[in-house]
């Protein structure tokens, strides 16, 4: 019953951004001085575990415009499996980061019924102990 | 109900056109792969509105095909940009 | 419903779509290279072709009446739209990095540009 009601918040949420992302794309066409966009490409660890969880969370960071998923890194022993995200509109790193592992706690909460608790610190904090760089 | 559908064609072929000469002045084949992509929606859209203005009864099994077959021409540029490989 | 609102109906959502297709095809001259192409062109199927499926739907509605079969194909095709773009979007991105299309020098942090962590395996180069 909870899996249904995120299920439906996180539909509504996918909904929400591509509207509001296809308004930034459009309105920035009117900003004749500046750039008109800032493109990065991040690396973000997943917390996704399931074939099935990397997927939609894929296909859903595609689906929002300003976001797009160029590369998918496999996980080792050491390392949690990474996406590298190609974002246009992002203030830093950081913003943009925070924004895509906002969407993955909705998606994680709508296939496991809860919530995840702050997993990615464990997993960040674990690669850099026992990960061979 | 013409006239809306008019405005539409026309906003739609302006888009069209804009993608030809981008196609015809971008230099790498990536660009030319998505903004071909581009055209072929936009030429849905035209079909489309044409099907309205005709009072044709098959408009919505129209956009209902093109939209499901439309991943076949993605698919086979990017097999063409890598040569094959997948 | 009478004509006009049919009229009106599809006036709104048909020049809403075809304008965010342009809006899209114009934001193709401002982007530099392959991939912010393809970033940019997911409004175009996200947002702007799921209006044009309205709108014919909403003109279906008006010329043959509510009908259970068109009402699932219009579904049908809005999903379609959604789900097939998003994974033709991820296949073409793949294939532009893969073949080495050229990324705008202006492009950071860019963290392609090395590989990963994890990709060279360590233990594999070690036996060489």
């Amino acid at each position: 019953m909870m899996r249904l009601i995120h299920g439906i918040s996180y539909v509504a949420y996918i909904l929400w951004a591509i509207v509001t992302g296809s308004f930034t794309i459009a309105s920035r066409l009117f900003v004749l001085r500046e750039a008109y966009a800032r493109p990065m490409i991040v690396e973000l660890p997943l917390r996704c575990a399931t074939d099935l969880e990397v997927t939609l969370f894929a296909s859903s960071i595609t689906i929002t415009p300003g976001t797009l998923v160029t590369a998918i890194a496999s996980g080792t022993a050491t390392q949690p499996p990474a996406l590298f995200v190609h974002a246009l509109f992002e203030d830093s790193e950081e913003s943009a980061l925070e924004g895509l592992i906002a969407m993955e706690s909705r998606l994680l909460a709508m296939t496991r019924g809860r919530a995840p608790r702050a997993a990615s610190r464990d997993l960040e904090t674990d690669a850099s102990e026992g990960g061979t760089r | 109900m013409n006239i809306v559908v008019s405005i539409c064609i026309v906003i739609l072929a302006a888009a069209i056109i804009l993608g030809l000469i981008r196609v015809l002045t971008v230099k790498d084949l990536g660009s030319r792969a998505i903004v071909s992509d581009l055209v072929y929606f936009s030429a849905i859209g035209i079909l489309t509105m044409i099907g309205i203005a005709v009072s044709s009864s098959i408009v919505l099994d129209v956009i209902f095909l093109s939209s499901m077959v439309g991943i076949l021409a993605t698919v086979a540029l990017s097999r063409i940009l890598t040569r094959g490989h997948r | 419903m009478n004509d006009v609102v049919a009229a009106v109906l599809v006036g709104i959502f048909g020049i809403t779509g075809s304008l965010i297709m342009l809006a899209s095809a114009i934001a193709m001259f401002r982007v530099r290279d392959a991939l912010s192409r393809i970033n940019a062109f997911s409004p175009a199927t996200g947002l702007g072709m799921p209006f044009i499926v309205i709108a014919a739907y909403v003109y279906d509605l008006h010329s043959s009446g509510f009908s259970w079969g068109s009402l699932l194909m219009a579904v049908v095709a809005l999903l379609c739209l959604i789900i097939v773009s998003s994974v033709a979007s991820n296949t073409l991105s793949r294939s532009a990095v893969l073949s080495g299309q050229p990324i705008h020098r202006k492009t950071s942090p860019n963290r392609l540009a090395q590989p990963p962590a994890g990709v060279i395996d360590e233990a594999e180069r070690s036996e060489d």
